[in-house]
């Protein structure tokens, strides 16, 4: 069988609908007739195929299972110091790093086949749904009285005809339900595949352009368990890289040689990735020259305390109650520049900032975000929707660099009450996430809703089922089941705004 | 070979050692993207395929860097062996010259 497409179920749902709303006696062997040569095609997929296809992750991430640690056994041996790469690496740093990166495909393929057989299943209990409403289709359409459409009344009980109508309903009901079941499950297997798609980085960034030894040095450096370059940076910082003059790659490779460790050099290229220009990050390459790995995390990603955004004991919070989407921006701009984060936490001449001068700085950088969002809007509704887009894409600190390309970022307005028009964008919104990009959402009590209750938060990390979300208002950083966002359901995380009302996704 | 510091034999072992890994790794990438090569039909959504091929595709440029590390390592520490291997002859060489008053170090 050929694919289907997903747009297709849309249109076939659309039909059962119309033809469950123009039920009438006169309608009712037409409809029949119309429900089965619709159900009657089995679903698109192959459950026993698919089942083969995750036996395929499974075999590899069994078979890749001890190479890891294998490479990292050599990478603790005395290696000569035979590495030549462009950025100025080790062998065993490069076979550390590499070693990591082949021990992270065991669970992201286990990860992928868990999705697969899990749709397996779906697939399944649908088909076996499909066939049930099949039969009692058929056997509807030769049970179900007819009307002679040509003026000769059949007498026939009106109850009886109500109650006909009545159990065709529910059969196209149960077929419309069968076909959201269907794309409920594929949208999830697809945000699955992206999620594991996100866990290959260095691949995707020599595809880009990027050279291998530093594509893997980038990869495997992570914080708190995540990478310090999204993907989405990750490939622009290869662009960057592969549009430089060899000067320019001269000049970038000294200040890389200069660096005291892969932490260090990976914020180099985390701010060039950012979009600063190239004497910026070597000016910005000498400030943080020599700092230790807890200070360039102190500093660069405000991360000194889990699950908090915050400096010297500080949370990076808003710092009116019609901030949150000012603040949203700046911890944006924080996460996605290590020189803006420079900025916010040092003085002038790289002096470490206390933390009530870090909250002092944070004020005033909230303000004038909040001045460049809100040309129209009145400040005290808080930011509209669009004015957090125009400060994603180009605040009053320069954006997140304005890494979702040239479209930037968007509005896409969701009613989370209704999954089939929310999943998708939802969905999109968590592969934006695993593609590196913090993506700001707007929670509100009510649908609609643009002033009272009105709140933003950001999404910043995705890892298996949960999604992590950083609420200006204590600083603090959430892991949310991702579960919960896609099927619209907030409350545990928000009691007071649980609907998600849109969300400015990158590219939208 | 304790002359120079280096055990050339120790490092033609570590050369093998990361070639058999090479070959390991690509025989895993093989054997997985045969199976997983045509799952259109197995995912049947378009929706599923695009992103499946997406993975897919990542996953093999994956699969490469972690290849071309090794055998990118396994080719320098060969070249290391070779070089050090001609640097102790060399060495062994200049010294039976000096023993035998040829050469003057």
């Amino acid at each position: 069988m050929a694919t289907s497409a997903y747009d297709q179920i849309s249109t076939i749902i659309n039909r059962l609908e119309q033809l469950a709303d123009l039920l009438n006696p006169v309608s009712l062997v037409e409809a029949i007739a119309q429900t089965i040569s619709i159900v009657e095609n089995p679903l698109p997929g192959n459950a026993s195929e698919l089942s083969t296809l995750a036996s395929a992750f499974i075999g590899a991430a069994r078979d890749a299972g001890p190479i890891g640690p294998d490479l990292h056994a050599m990478a603790d041996q005395k290696l000569p110091d035979v590495w030549q790469g462009d950025v100025a690496v080790t062998a065993s740093q490069v076979v550390n790093d590499a070693a990591d990166l082949v021990q992270q495909l065991p669970p992201a393929f286990t990860y992928a086949a868990s999705a697969i057989d899990s749709y397996a299943g779906t697939l399944t209990q649908l088909e076996a749904k499909r066939q049930e409403l099949l039969q009692q289709l058929y056997s509807a359409s030769h049970s179900v009285p007819n009307v002679d459409v040509f003026g000769i009344d059949i007498p026939i009980d009106p109850a009886e005809w109500s109650a006909w109508i009545g159990a065709i309903r529910n059969l196209i009901y149960g077929s419309i339900d069968l076909y959201n079941e269907l794309q409920d499950a594929a949208d999830i297997l697809a945000g699955e595949f992206a999620d594991v798609q996100s866990k290959a980085g260095a691949g995707m960034a020599v595809k880009a352009g990027m050279n291998l030894t530093d594509a893997v040095v980038l990869a495997a450096t992570t914080v708190d368990g995540s990478g310090l370059l999204g993907n989405a940076q990750l490939t622009r910082l290869a662009e960057i890289m592969g549009a430089m003059t060899p000067a320019e790659r001269a000049r970038l490779d000294a200040v890389l040689a200069k660096a005291d460790s892969p932490l260090e050099q990976a914020y180099i290229l985390k701010a060039l990735a950012a979009g600063n220009s190239l004497s910026r990050v070597v000016t910005f390459a000498g400030q943080i020259r020599g700092q230790s790995d807890s200070w360039l995390i102190d500093h660069l990603s405000l991360g000194g305390i889990p699950n908090e955004l915050s400096y010297d004991g500080v949370p990076l919070i808003q710092s009116t109650q019609t901030e949150c989407g000012s603040a949203s921006i700046v911890a944006a701009q924080a996460l996605s520049d290590p020189i803006f984060a420079y900025n916010l936490t040092t003085g002038p001449h790289g002096t470490p900032l206390t933390g009530t001068q870090f909250a002092a700085k944070v004020a005033a950088e909230d303000q004038a975000t909040h001045n460049f969002t809100n040309t129209v809007w009145p400040q005290s509704l808080g930011t509209s929707p669009w004015g957090v887009a125009a400060g994603m894409n180009g605040g009053a600190a320069g954006g997140v660099g304005n890494p979702a390309g040239p479209a930037g970022y968007g509005v896409t307005w969701v009613d989370d009450t209704d999954p089939r028009n929310s999943y998708p964008a939802l969905q999109q919104a968590i592969s934006a996430v695993d593609a590196g990009y913090p993506v700001p959402i707007l929670l509100a009590p009510t649908l609609g809703n643009l002033g009272n209750g009105m709140h933003y938060v950001l999404i910043t990390g995705h890892s298996g089922n949960l999604l992590s979300i950083y609420d200006p208002e204590g600083g603090t950083i959430t892991q949310v089941p991702e579960s919960d966002f896609l099927n619209g359901d907030m409350q545990a995380y928000d009691q007071g705004s649980p609907h998600v009302n849109a969300v400015i996704m990158p590219g939208g | 070979m304790a002359e120079l510091g280096f055990d050339v034999t120790g490092i033609r072992g570590q050369a093998a050692q990361a070639a058999a890994l090479g070959d390991d790794l690509r025989a895993i990438q093989s054997k997985w993207e045969t199976a997983t090569g045509s799952a259109a039909q197995a995912l049947g959504l378009d929706v599923l395929v695009s992103a499946f091929d997406a993975m897919r595709q990542a996953w093999t440029g994956q699969f490469t860097v972690y290849t071309d590390v090794v055998s990118k390592l396994s080719g320098h520490l060969g070249t290391a062996a070779t070089n050090y291997s001609r640097a102790e002859t060399a060495n062994t060489g200049n010294a039976e010259a000096v023993m035998h008053g040829h050469l003057r170090l």
